[in-house]
């Protein structure tokens, strides 16, 4: 109890609730933005993370996750670009609702119900992540084998086009994983006698170096390719009667409740992401549409759909984090990445060691969602401006981004040059379809993985007929086995798109 | 545009090649035995073995199908021109510091994007620049 009143305390601190500000005004603009995506936005913050404390660095990262989704609907709206991959479906309601004269109501819509979602998922992970953790602390090792196994397959086949290629992209992330010194006997393994190499390949340098500068790369190909293509017109957001009042708020309200419980439930499965949350969520409004109501060609109900599930599923994302250590999306793998720099290492144990600090990363998602609502009202003609940023800046900017936080990390430029390189590597993964992703959290739970794997030979004694004394592993690999199968029929193929996860 | 049988062809040789100089040549050569418990060769040896195998049966799968794939479009001049400026900005990095890449890796990238008008160029370098000389002076 004391731990969480500490936490929360700590979250309502001015300084904390500064960080969540600058967060979530961070997270407006680059969901904003066209070409800067979520992950890329993370990715390049970590750095700028390194100087403050944890709960201020998680609380500034909290405020882009949650702010640069509903900053995405904004491009998408007006001119018919979304701004993060999954807003793609509220550019199907939200640019004729603009043409229509109705984009301020639009843009509302979407504000509330991302505001509304974030809340639900966040009352999500509060109630939930904690029993679970409780519940971890009890499974054994070949258990906690069989649950990675589980959650790479979910990943694998989720977010990319083919299983098998999702698969060989995370092991592959788990192989990079086991440079470095050995866990058992401390001998150096595949370091090259790189002296950097001895404490295993930098995770920011790769973090930074797969999502962000990769993806300028793939920017810098779609400018090339789309110079002199036509543009979509932008639209005004200054149009009479273009209210949002109480009675608009009314209709699109049962459908804000009923996204944010589709966007946290599919938020908590690892794997599953925000494209998915928004489709499926889109797929669900229009099944239940009233008469008059018309799904495409400008529905308010579409708009708030979309958005809202995909804010939902944030927070929601972060409950196998905490309570397994098993990042369930790629924002929840960054955030690993943010926490380890800051020492803390996110599973189980994370509720008895640093009870206060999640008590106090609850407290700062609450008010980084109050503080999404203010600031997108406030900002909302404001923010409007930035989508004439012209890409030839951005992605400059962004790069020396990347450059300059690899180096900051341990202010070597190995980790600049290793940055680079996995920029390259996450290019070729992307264009030859090998999931970025999937590769990102095979990395992350690669360490987790080997002990857990080593520890399960202890006790099994490498005996497979062992396993049988384990049926909660086992009935884990069956789950896994029949979602591979599944998977490979082509059954998961509809609802993977793009950067899933 | 679709790829051809071929270009399927040679990925899976080439990660299936990568795989097997894995196998038999980096992870023998870099790893040494623990002494105790588990050789440290081990996980690297089975994930690498089963990456030989996702991709072989990818590729095996691919090929039977016969089903088009569309071909990526572009070439590899984004992928050139980004890296070369990300290492232009690691090499500023090492010998001007963090300001001088702050200032000079956005107005290259500009440059290698095709701007060419001074004043947006030069504005964004002085601006960046300025602000990351003012925090790590």
């Amino acid at each position: 109890m004391s731990d969480l009143l500490l936490g929360f305390g700590d979250a309502l601190t001015p300084v904390t609730i500064l960080f969540v500000f600058l967060g979530v005004l961070l997270g407006y603009a680059i969901g904003v933005l066209p070409g800067l995506n979520r992950p890329a936005a993370l990715a390049i913050a970590i750095p700028l993370s390194y100087y403050m404390t944890p709960l201020s660095a998680v609380a500034f990262l909290i405020g882009i996750a949650k702010a640069s989704g509903a900053g995405g609907a904004t491009t998408a709206v007006l001119i018919n670009v979304p701004g993060e991959p999954n807003a793609a479906v509220t550019c199907l309601d939200g640019y004729p609702l603009a043409r229509k004269g109705k984009a301020r109501q639009a843009l509302q819509a979407a504000l509330y119900g991302s505001v509304i979602g974030d809340i639900v998922g966040t009352l999500a992970l509060i109630l939930l992540a904690r029993p679970l953790a409780n519940f971890a602390l009890k499974i054994g090792p070949v258990e906690m084998t069989a649950l990675m196994l589980l959650a790479l397959t979910f990943i694998a086949a989720l977010a990319g086009k083919s299983l098998l290629r999702g698969l060989a992209a995370g092991i592959f992330g788990m192989l990079v994983a086991t440079i470095g010194l050995d866990i058992e006997s401390g001998t150096p393994r595949m370091t090259f006698e790189q002296v950097e190499l001895l404490d295993g390949v930098p995770l920011l340098a790769i973090t930074v170096g797969m999502l962000a500068l990769s993806e300028m790369v793939i920017q810098t190909e779609e400018l090339f390719s789309q110079r002199g293509g036509a543009a979509t017109p932008p639209v005004r957001t200054d149009a009479s009667g273009d209210r949002f009042g109480w009675g608009e708020f009314r209709h699109v309200l049962p459908t804000i409740m009923r996204s944010s419980v589709i966007g946290t439930a599919i938020g908590i499965i690892p794997g599953l992401g925000p494209s998915v949350a928004s489709f499926a969520s889109y797929g669900f409004a229009k099944r239940f549409a009233r008469p008059g109501e018309r799904y495409g060609e400008g529905e308010l109900k579409g708009v708030a759909a979309a958005e809202t599930a995909d804010n939902a599923v944030v927070p929601a994302s972060f409950i196998p984090l905490f309570a397994l250590g098993l990042p369930g999306s790629v924002s929840a793998a960054i955030l690993i990445a943010a926490l380890t720099v800051h020492g803390v290492i996110p599973g189980p144990r994370l509720f008895e060691e640093h009870g206060r600090l999640i008590y106090g990363i609850y407290g700062t998602m609450i008010v980084a969602a109050l503080l999404m609502l203010v600031v997108g009202r406030v900002g909302l003609v404001a923010f409007a401006q930035l989508t004439r940023v012209p890409a030839a800046v951005i992605i400059p900017v962004v790069t020396m981004l990347c450059v300059v936080g690899a180096y900051l990390e341990v202010h070597s430029l190995f980790a600049v040059w290793v940055m680079i390189g996995f920029a390259a590597l996450g290019y070729l993964m992307h264009r030859f379809d090998y999931s970025r992703v999937t590769f990102l959290i095979g990395f992350v739970i690669g360490p987790q993985f080997e002990l857990s794997l080593r520890q399960t030979l202890i006790v099994t004694d490498r005996d497979p007929a062992a396993l049988l004394g384990h049926p909660i592993a086992l009935a884990i690999l069956a789950v896994a086995a029949l979602g591979a199968l599944f998977s490979l029929r082509g059954g998961s193929r509809a609802l993977s798109s793009g950067d899933a996860v | 545009m679709t790829r051809s049988r071929a270009s399927l062809l040679a990925e899976m040789l080439l990660l299936g090649g990568g795989c097997l100089a894995l196998l038999f040549w980096i992870i023998p050569t870099q790893t040494s035995e623990g002494g105790f418990g588990l050789s440290p060769a081990f996980l690297p040896n089975i994930l690498a073995a089963a990456i030989l195998l996702l991709v072989l049966a990818d590729g095996v799968l691919r090929l039977m199908a016969r089903r088009p794939e569309s071909a990526y479009p572009a070439g590899f001049g984004a992928l050139a021109r980004s890296l070369a400026v990300a290492g232009f900005g690691a090499i500023v990095l090492a010998y001007a510091g963090v300001a001088a890449s702050a200032a000079l890796t956005p107005a290259a990238g500009m440059l290698a994007l095709g701007e060419r008008r001074p004043l947006p160029v030069l504005a964004t370098s002085a601006l960046l620049g300025g602000a990351f000389w003012l925090v790590f002076r």
